[in-house]
């Protein structure tokens, strides 16, 4: 059987804490996904700045240098030259700038003046891919200087009757990008076309000229120009986010440490993880304390619902703080004062009833008694007529009438003298009647014993039980007996399946042989035939095998 | 001219007014499962790699990286070797023997398997003399003689130079140069010098007569002008520079600017893809000796070259070729016999597949192969007759 504190427990678990940590996984989830977009849209805005600004330093630098270069021919006056490098170089946009012929012979080289006059660069790959392409401006793509040792890229414009090469300052690219840091370790780093690093926080990198054309990262942002990924480099995972400066070719990607890009994700998850325990914690904490504070309010009542089962009727006093109980304790209440009135009323109707009973019993031994007496006058009336016959058979007939009066007399005497009224016990009342009924017959050596089971007969059946035992008895004591010193006669009663059996025996001779009590005309018989019917019983005879008569009636115990 | 002025104004503007598309994301699913996946993977095998990676002479340091860095992708392209990815960790010397050290300790305290590198003998020469044992430095382009025939950490997978030194002083005696000068390099002394001298011997044996010989130390910055205008007061007929690619393009820009007109003679030192760009038409005729053809036609060299280009957007040269072999040499090892040593496990398989042909080393780790005439002709490296 289910407990109600399994099933209030059940119950708020379900109806609380289920609802609430599906609600916090799924608040968590929808936040989790908010951040996690937040994180990448950050570094692809950032992208996109560094693209832009390196897009725009790009195409300043261009048009720096077109613009002064036109403007400052011939090159080789002193003048034009200062001009150049201070214009051009002394900005730190550019480390060197060449004019070259067409042809790819120096005409100027800044810094450096006359020295790298005449020089040819026909075979650099700037000036034949950039000749190749016809394209302006053409950026190449990065590469050793012969001239300084520093990795650079090469602007190169269409300038009078040859190029103009600017050699870019991948340091100034660098602090370019320097200054997009971010977090503990976000940066963003620019590859040229091949995968060189041009710029990096770690100038270094871009010193050795690394390629990372080998991460996977590489060919994909050459191939999406947008968007973010993870990758790997020197065992760390990282995301990268990339903007594309395509008139270069050059990628650039905003790195971030996994770790720390999705360090608010994990902050959430944190968070909500701490809110979901916290709200399990008091969701779990206030259930208990609800479901004892019923289950307590219950228990007393459980107990005082016991102290009403053991007739104590007085009021329960507990207060539940729930109202519904407070109204089961109101209707218990209720109950109980009612139920307590009706047993102070079932009291005095009991004793009303009792009185009335005592009234009854009273008047019926009344009856009883003045019953008797009257069959005692009848008896004594019959007596008196006696004395005056002659005939013994007469005097005989009038001894056996008035022998039955006085044992009907005998019925009734009983009956006013039993503590009930209603019921006779016959065991007793036989023995009593067999006493009565040695008096009439006066032997001293006759013994007449009253045994077997108890029973109990109402008056309507009593009276002619009585009778049918009566002359039974008086049939033993008349035949049974005569003429014989000592005689024994036992009366046992039995009862068993509603039904009773009174036997009567003698010790005398027995019915004699081919005795038919039809073909008497015993009026004992007859008697006795009559009140077994009235009973609803039947009489039977037999001799005993010890020899002596036995005469036995039958008969239900209660009426149909 | 100011038509085209305009135009290209309007294409600068344009630059910042673009838009583009938005292009799909990566499945970050697809990243986490590999993250998870990799996550129960082995340990990476690590090579290092020490090489000059910055400063003017950083082409034979950034070459030979970079062909490593293929040799190390195709090996995780096929699965790792014995299951293992592979690593490369590289570490810029900078042409600088104490940083050339520290950066052997730092691979050797992280564990590195082998150290591809060093990419000059000076720097070898230094790691040698400070470390007796750890991970073997298998370098790509060291060749000085002196590191010869000795049981140490180091290895390599090119031949010492003095061969080269002696077939350059056959080429010169045999093209009739008269009056030889040797202009040298003393950053990368160990090596420099020695063919110096071994060319100078050599000579001295053919033609009976002194090779001349100027030095300068391009790490205190060189004067390329006045270096010229020295070479050119010896009225030397045939010129050998020991020097690195931009060093000797410069070198030979300001040669010929000076009107030398006779011939010119390089080391394997020089001879990567930045001396064809730096040098212009004053390379043209350049000799050299290299067991390296740059006209090879094998598949394997092929295949790498083009996958070289495609990926680093510059040709491959012989360096870029020899920094692939020692990485793939370390791996072979390491796959052949996993449990030894790597000096042991190279010295033990000591033949590997190259990319022009078979690499045996000797017992000591040096090795020797067969040497090519090469010349700068339309700016490009050939093999000559």
């Amino acid at each position: 059987m289910p407990s109600l504190r399994r099933t209030i427990t059940i119950l708020f678990g379900f109806v609380i804490n289920l609802p609430l940590a599906i609600l916090g996984v799924a608040i968590y989830l929808s936040v989790l996904a908010g951040v996690n977009e937040n994180v990448e849209n950050k570094n692809e805005t950032l992208a996109k700045a560094a693209e832009e600004a390196v897009r725009q330093s790009l195409a300043d630098g261009a048009l720096l240098l077109a613009s002064v270069t036109e403007a400052k021919a011939p090159y080789g006056e002193t003048p034009g030259a200062v001009f150049l490098e201070s214009a051009l170089v002394r900005t730190g946009i550019f480390e060197a700038v060449q004019i070259l012929d067409a042809a790819g012979r120096v005409l100027l080289q800044l810094p450096g003046a006359d020295e790298y006059a005449g020089l040819d660069m026909s075979r650099q790959p700037y000036f034949t891919e950039a000749r190749r392409s016809q394209s302006f401006p053409f950026i190449s793509s990065s590469f050793r200087s012969a001239f300084s040792g520093n990795p650079t890229a090469a602007i190169v414009l269409p300038a009078e009757d040859g190029y103009a090469v600017g050699f870019i300052n991948l340091e100034w690219l660098s602090r370019l990008i320097r200054a997009m840091n971010f977090g503990r370790d976000g940066y963003v780093a620019v590859a040229d076309r091949n995968g060189t690093l041009i710029a990096h926080r770690h100038e270094e990198r871009v010193a050795a000229q690394e390629n990372i054309s080998y991460l996977p990262l590489y060919p994909w942002a050459r191939d999406q120009k947008r968007g973010t990924a993870r990758y790997e480099i020197r065992g760390e995972a990282r995301i990268g986010s990339i903007g594309f400066v395509d008139e270069a070719g050059w990628i650039l990607i905003v790195s971030e440490p996994v770790i720390d890009a999705y360090a608010p994700a994990r902050k959430v998850a944190l968070i909500a993880a701490l809110g979901v325990l916290a709200a399990l914690a008091l969701a779990v904490t206030g259930s208990t304390a609800l479901a004892r504070s019923i289950l307590n309010a219950f228990n007393a009542l459980v107990d005082d619902a016991g102290r009403l089962a053991t007739g104590d009727y007085s009021s329960i006093r507990m207060r539940s703080p729930y109202s519904e109980i407070n109204a089961l304790i109101e209707s218990l209440n209720a109950m109980a004062g009612s139920v307590a009135e009706r047993e102070r009323s079932l009291v005095a109707a009991k004793d009303e009833l009792a009185s009335a009973l005592g009234v009854k019993e009273t008047l019926l031994r009344e009856i009883h008694h003045r019953v008797k007496n009257n069959m005692q006058i009848m008896s004594s009336l019959l007596a008196l007529q006696e004395g005056k016959l002659v005939s013994d058979a007469d005097r005989a007939v009038f001894e056996e009438s008035r022998i039955r009066i006085q044992s009907m007399a005998m019925v009734h005497e009983k009956m006013y003298q039993s503590e009930g009224v209603e019921l006779v016990p016959m065991r007793e009342y036989l023995g009593d009647l067999a006493a009565g009924l040695l008096e009439l017959y006066p032997n001293d050596d006759v013994a007449l014993n009253v045994e077997g089971d108890q029973i109990e007969l109402d008056l309507v059946r009593a009276v002619p039980c009585a009778l049918a035992v009566f002359e039974a008895c008086a049939n033993a004591l008349k035949h049974g007996i005569a003429g014989r010193g000592a005689a024994r006669v036992t009366i046992r009663l039995e009862s068993a399946r509603g039904r009773a059996s009174i036997s009567v025996c003698d010790d005398g001779p027995g019915f004699p042989a081919g005795f038919d009590p039809s073909n008497s005309d015993s009026l004992g018989f007859q008697l006795m035939g009559g009140l077994a019917e009235q009973l609803r019983g039947e009489l039977s005879w037999s001799n005993a095998e010890g020899g002596g008569a036995v005469l036995s009636i039958r008969f239900p115990l209660h009426g149909e | 001219m100011i038509a085209a002025r305009s135009a290209l104004q309007y294409n600068i503007a344009m630059w910042v007014r673009r838009t583009r598309h938005k292009p799909t994301r990566f499945s970050f699913g697809v990243a986490l499962l590999a993250a998870l996946a990799s996550s129960c993977a082995p340990k990476p095998l690590t090579l290092g790699f020490i090489g000059g990676l910055s400063g003017r002479n950083a082409d034979l340091g950034i070459s030979g990286r970079n062909g490593a860095l293929i040799a190390v992708e195709e090996a995780n392209e096929k699965g790792g070797v014995r299951g293992r990815r592979v690593v490369l960790e590289p570490i810029d010397d900078a042409q600088d023997e104490a940083k050339a050290v520290a950066a052997y300790a730092s691979l050797s305290a992280a564990g590195a398997y082998a150290v591809i590198g060093p990419m000059t003998s000076d720097m070898a020469l230094a790691i040698v003399a400070a470390y007796d044992k750890g991970p073997p430095l298998v370098s790509p382009t060291a060749s000085s003689p002196i590191l010869s025939g000795l049981d140490d950490i180091f290895l390599r997978v090119n031949p010492p130079n003095a061969s080269e030194a002696e077939w350059l002083a056959r080429y010169a005696h045999a093209d009739g140069v008269r009056k030889p000068l040797v202009i040298y390099d003393e950053s990368n002394k160990a090596f420099s010098e020695g063919i110096a001298a071994a060319f100078s011997a050599r000579y001295a044996e053919l033609s009976g007569r002194q090779a001349m010989r100027i030095s300068f130390d391009s790490e205190r910055g060189a004067r390329h002008a006045a270096l010229a205008a020295e070479a050119r007061e010896t009225g030397a007929d045939g010129l050998v520079i020991v020097a690195s690619a931009s060093e000797a393009a410069n070198l030979a820009q300001q040669l010929r600017k000076a009107g030398f007109d006779g011939l010119l003679y390089g080391t394997g030192w020089a001879m990567t893809q930045a001396l064809l760009d730096n040098g212009g038409a004053s390379i043209e005729g350049m000799a050299f000796t290299h067991y390296f053809d740059p006209n090879g036609v094998g598949e394997r060299w092929l295949r790498f070259r083009s996958r070289y280009e495609r990926q680093f957007g510059r040709p491959a040269d012989f360096v870029a070729g020899l920094g692939w072999l020692a990485a793939s040499a370390a791996i072979e090892a390491y796959r052949s016999a996993p449990r030894l040593p790597a000096k042991e496990a190279i010295l033990k398989r000591a033949s590997f597949d190259g990319l022009q042909g078979e690499l045996i080393m000797d017992r000591y780790g040096d090795a020797e192969l067969e040497r090519f005439k090469i010349v700068v002709r339309d700016g490009a490296f050939v093999s000559a007759p």
